[in-house]
Formats: C-alpha cells, sequence, structure tokens
C-alpha cells in the first residue's frame, strides 16, 4: 500500500471482481476485502496476487459492550498478517449484545451466549457510549499492530437514550482518542435523510483532517425510508458530498463498495471510477 | 441511563419477532420486566417500532444478497419495485426461526423462493404478474443446474432402434437424458430477464402476451443447462416419462390426456427426434 497513490482508488470484493481485474487490470490499485468473507471463504485472498488487500471488519463489535472474543481476534490478527493490510476498517457500531440485560423474559436464544445480530447497529449517541467506544478502540488498537479507522453507520432511527446527533458523537470520539475515520458517503446521507439535516451543509462539521478512508456506494428508498445499497450506482449526491469533503480531507483511499450483488454493471462501475479520478484530480 | 440494557433490548427486538410485535402493540408492558431507568423508559416508549420493524427486515434483505447470483431478475423487480424492505420484513420471522437450524445455503434459497411464490400469488397487478413469470423462470433455471450434477448415468439408446418394429418400439421406456423442468409461460421470460437485470426494460409498458412452454434441460453430454421451446405435444408427452413407463403407456397417458387425435404411429417420430436430440434415451424390454 505504501506504493500506491493518495488517495488510491479501490473497490469492494464481490463475485464479480476477480473477473473485473481480469479485464481491467489498472482500473483499481487495491481491493477491500471483508474479514468474515475470508473466514468463510479463505481462497478469496487469491486476489492478493492481483492488488494489494484493505481489511474491512463488522465483527469487532467496537460500539457495544461485549467484548470480541478471543477466537475471533485470533482470526482477526491471522488475515491481517496474511493480508498485509495497512489498517483494519470496522464500523462504529454493534453487533453483540449482552443477553442477561434483556430482562428475564428473554428468548431462549443461544443459551449463555450473547445476542449477535449477524449485522452492524449504530449504538445510542451519548456520553457514556462515546466513553465506551474510547475505551474498546485502545483497547483494540494495541492488539493488531495495524492501526484501527472507524465507518460511521447509517442511522435508520433515533436510538433511544441518544442525547447528541452523531457528527457530534464522532466529533467526542476523536478528543479521546487517536482513531483515523472511514467515511461512507452512503451512510452519511442516509443519516442526514433519517434526520432531516442537509448533508452537503452538515459534513462540514465533521472531523474532515481525521478521514482516511472513504466509501461510496448507493442507497435506495423504501418503506418511507432510505437504505444502504451496496447494488445501486450512488447518487449524484455522493459525488457532491466527495468534492466537499475532498477540499479539506486528505483521505488515503477511496473504495467503490458494490459487493452486494453479483452482477453489479461494469460500465456503472468503471463510469463511477472515471468520475471519481475526475474529482480527485479536480481539487487542485 | 442503562445504555448495555437499550442494546440488548433493540438486539433483543432485531432477533426475536414476538418481542418486537409485543413492543408495537403495548411497549409499556413489554418492558415492564426490564430495571430501565425513567429517561431510557420514556424513550423506549416513543421509539419508532415500526421503523425498527423495517431495519430487521432490511438486515434480513442483506442477509439474502446471495440470492443474487442464481434470481437477478427476481431481485431486481423486487427493488425497482419497492417491495424488498416489506417482503423481507414479513419473512424474517421464518429466516430466524431456521437460523439454528444450520441449514444448507439451497435449503435458504428454495424456503424464501417458496415463501416469495406464495405471496405473489395473492397479489394483482401487472407487476406481480411479470415477477412471478419471472421468478418461475429463474427457479427452473436453478433447480435444473442444481440437479445436472446429480444425475446418474443413463442407458444408452438401443442402436438398431430405427430398424424396430412398432410393436417391440412400444415396448421401449423412454428415459430422460438429464434433469428437466417443463414450465408454461404468458410472455418470454427470457428477453424479459435479459432486459431487466440490464436495466433497459421499459417498466411504464409490458410486452405484450407470448404464451409459451418451456422446458429447462440439464444436458448431460455438455453439463449445460438448454432451454427449449416446446409444443404442447411434445411437452405433454415429456411430462410423462418418468423413467418407467413404456413407449406405449405414455402415448396411452397422452392421448387420454389430450385431445389431439393424433394415432399411437404419430408419436414415433417425435421419440426418434427427441432421442436423435439426446434429450431422451430408449431402454430395451
Amino acid at each position: 500500500m505504501n506504493s500506491l497513490p493518495i488517495p488510491a482508488l479501490g473497490v469492494a470484493h464481490s463475485g464479480y471482481i476477480p473477473a473485473f481485474l481480469g479485464r481491467h487490470p489498472d482500473a483499481v490499485d487495491y481491493v477491500e476485502v471483508p474479514f468474515e468473507l475470508l473466514r468463510h471463504d479463505p481462497s478469496v485472498i487469491e486476489v492478493a496476487e492481483k492488488k494489494p488487500i484493505i481489511l474491512h471488519c463488522a465483527s469487532l463489535s467496537i460500539g457495544g459492550s461485549v467484548e470480541c472474543s478471543a477466537q475471533t481476534r485470533g482470526e482477526i490478527e491471522k488475515w491481517v498478517a496474511l493480508t498485509q493490510t495497512p489498517w483494519i476498517g470496522e464500523h462504529l457500531a454493534f453487533v453483540t449484545a449482552e443477553r442477561a440485560e434483556a430482562g428475564p423474559a428473554a428468548e431462549a436464544y443461544a443459551p449463555g451466549e450473547p445476542y449477535n445480530i449477524g449485522y452492524t447497529v449504530s449504538p445510542p449517541m451519548n456520553q457514556i457510549t462515546v466513553e465506551r467506544v474510547a475505551r474498546n478502540f485502545d483497547h483494540y488498537s494495541s492488539k493488531f499492530g495495524v492501526p484501527i479507522l472507524l465507518e460511521n453507520s447509517p442511522l435508520y432511527f433515533k436510538v433511544p437514550t441518544s442525547t447528541m446527533s452523531q457528527v457530534e458523537f464522532i466529533n467526542k470520539l476523536c478528543c479521546l482518542t487517536s482513531a483515523g475515520l472511514i467515511l461512507d458517503l452512503a451512510h452519511f446521507y442516509i443519516t442526514a435523510s433519517t434526520f432531516a439535516f442537509d448533508a452537503l451543509e452538515e459534513i462540514e462539521d465533521l472531523p474532515l483532517e481525521r478521514v482516511v478512508e472513504i466509501h461510496i456506494s448507493g442507497v435506495d428508498f423504501q418503506s418511507g425510508g432510505m437504505w444502504d445499497n451496496h447494488s445501486k450506482p450512488a447518487p449524484r449526491l455522493i459525488f457532491e458530498l466527495l468534492k466537499k469533503v475532498l477540499m479539506r480531507a486528505n483521505p488515503r483511499a477511496i473504495t467503490l463498495e458494490y459487493n452486494w450483488s453479483a452482477r453489479f454493471p461494469e460500465d456503472i462501475l468503471l463510469d463511477e471510477l472515471s468520475l471519481t479520478r475526475t474529482i480527485v484530480a479536480s481539487r487542485g | 441511563m442503562i445504555t448495555r440494557g437499550v442494546e440488548s433490548i433493540l438486539a433483543r427486538s432485531l432477533l426475536d419477532p414476538d418481542f418486537l410485535d409485543a413492543l408495537m402493540v403495548d411497549p409499556n408492558k413489554s418492558l415492564s420486566s426490564y430495571s430501565l431507568d425513567d429517561t431510557t423508559r420514556r424513550e423506549f416508549l416513543s421509539a419508532d417500532f415500526a421503523r425498527i420493524r423495517a431495519f430487521s427486515g432490511f438486515i434480513c434483505k442483506v442477509q439474502h444478497n446471495y440470492l443474487w447470483e442464481s434470481f437477478p431478475a427476481t431481485r431486481k423487480l423486487l427493488a425497482v419495485y419497492g417491495l424488498e424492505i416489506d417482503l423481507f420484513s414479513r419473512y424474517r420471522r421464518i429466516q430466524l426461526s431456521q437460523k439454528r437450524k444450520h441449514e444448507e445455503r439451497r435449503e435458504s434459497i428454495l424456503r424464501f423462493i417458496e415463501f416469495l411464490e406464495v405471496d405473489l400469488s395473492s397479489k394483482r397487478g401487472a407487476p406481480f404478474r411479470l415477477m412471478r413469470e419471472l421468478l418461475k423462470h429463474e427457479r427452473a433455471t436453478w433447480e435444473t443446474r442444481l440437479s445436472l450434477g446429480n444425475i446418474p448415468a443413463q442407458t444408452s439408446t438401443e442402436a438398431s432402434m430405427c430398424e424396430l418394429n412398432w410393436s417391440r418400439f412400444q415396448r421401449l421406456t423412454p428415459v430422460l437424458c438429464g434433469p428437466l423442468a417443463i414450465r408454461k409461460f404468458c410472455y418470454d421470460p427470457i428477453p424479459l430477464a435479459h432486459l431487466v437485470v440490464g436495466d433497459t426494460f421499459d417498466y411504464g409498458k409490458l410486452p405484450p402476451r407470448s404464451p409459451r412452454i418451456l422446458g429447462y434441460w440439464g444436458d448431460r453430454t455438455t453439463c449445460q443447462l438448454r432451454v427449449l421451446t416446446l409444443d404442447r405435444l411434445t411437452a405433454g408427452v415429456l411430462c410423462w416419462i418418468n423413467g418407467r413407463r413404456s413407449v406405449r403407456k405414455v402415448i396411452d397417458c397422452v392421448r387420454r390426456s389430450a385431445k389431439d387425435a393424433l394415432k399411437p404411429r404419430d408419436f414415433r417420430g417425435l421419440f426418434e427426434d427427441m432421442v436423435e436430440a439426446r434429450l431422451l434415451s430408449l431402454r430395451g424390454d
């Protein structure tokens, strides 16, 4: 990664990516690969023969109160070494939660085990959570030998006991830690839609100088709300946000995350890569 | 404020549909057993549980991204018509009830597809008609491809078939050379699926009806799926072939069920054509 341009341009791994890289070897600089995918299918690491890998992760549950198991930490450590990733991207979210806290009538779900949602969920945005995430961040940062970057989660509803906006939360977190950030522009747009604020205006209030990686993907509107969608092209606003962020931020990597459909249209991916390069080049 | 409790309640509401339903009906009662402070309880009482339910459906949707591989047109239509969140919210209960059984991917796919078929069967209107057609096409394609690898070797056709007299020919047993699924359509699903997946379908205008019968054949000689357009008689004959019925029995069945006035001997050419196309083999008696 050290020899790559800044910012480097990458794509998230999906079934179509190896063939895409075969047809367009110079289209991207790296491939983002989720730890959970490598854990499930170790052969995915073969993509490293073509491009450097950046490891992404949704297992640390850094926004929660249940510690990630030693086994999972050990496996992440193994894949950090094997992929030679420059950092681990992790969601500012929780995946597991204590079952004992859920009261006496809790479902007899995996007795003795914490709840495992299998998907990242934003914790309440309040001072207690900020402090806990900061402690978790410091704790895990000493484990892997590479930095952990924290990614803004999309907020789909106001989590009870939240007392601050996500932007305030991230600012406070950055005061308490040295964390670098992944700024997912689609997630930010979704949060703006949920809480009815102007994404283009509010993004200025993020600590953009901490942004190390940027994510680009799509969104859609269904059932009265906006949702993350890694199988749809990014709307124009995402690129407007990118332009704005690049006026202040100096990210090392920009990842196009179209990894939910095995059939994302190649021409659209190429167009978006080209547009991203143009925006990067035009910032001067 | 008990933040850990908040996360536990949220996690439970995303994993336990009964609990979430109870929260939506009477949050006060559902939370009565939790030791929450007043602020936390008040915040939960005014929480947007409908949105949390939709989020649970969204998680379910994302956890079914693998459907894009074999059911791209179906997934695309669900997305285009904005049906995914609602559909997967309703499917979430079934998904979670099966999750602990560690079922195979093909079982998970089948379970969802059957749910979707039932769901679509009760809906009226052109978008749902289109979805039913493409789902039928993609399911037949998927199932035939899956079956292609599980077919035992078949005996080859008697070399001297054309020399057989009619009486002996009728005693032969036709055996399909590979899996075959026969489906009826109101539209030709193949170009439609291409247009939908390629984002070039005009959603404002459904194509004119074009009824047809398609045979999804897992061709053993090439190990490829072949989709055949079948006439009614051929489809009728193929439907009755089960690897045990003789030619005579198959012809009897077709003649009884169809209104074609074909004489039994008229079927011989059809059988011979299917043998030549390697769709069938004929076992000796």
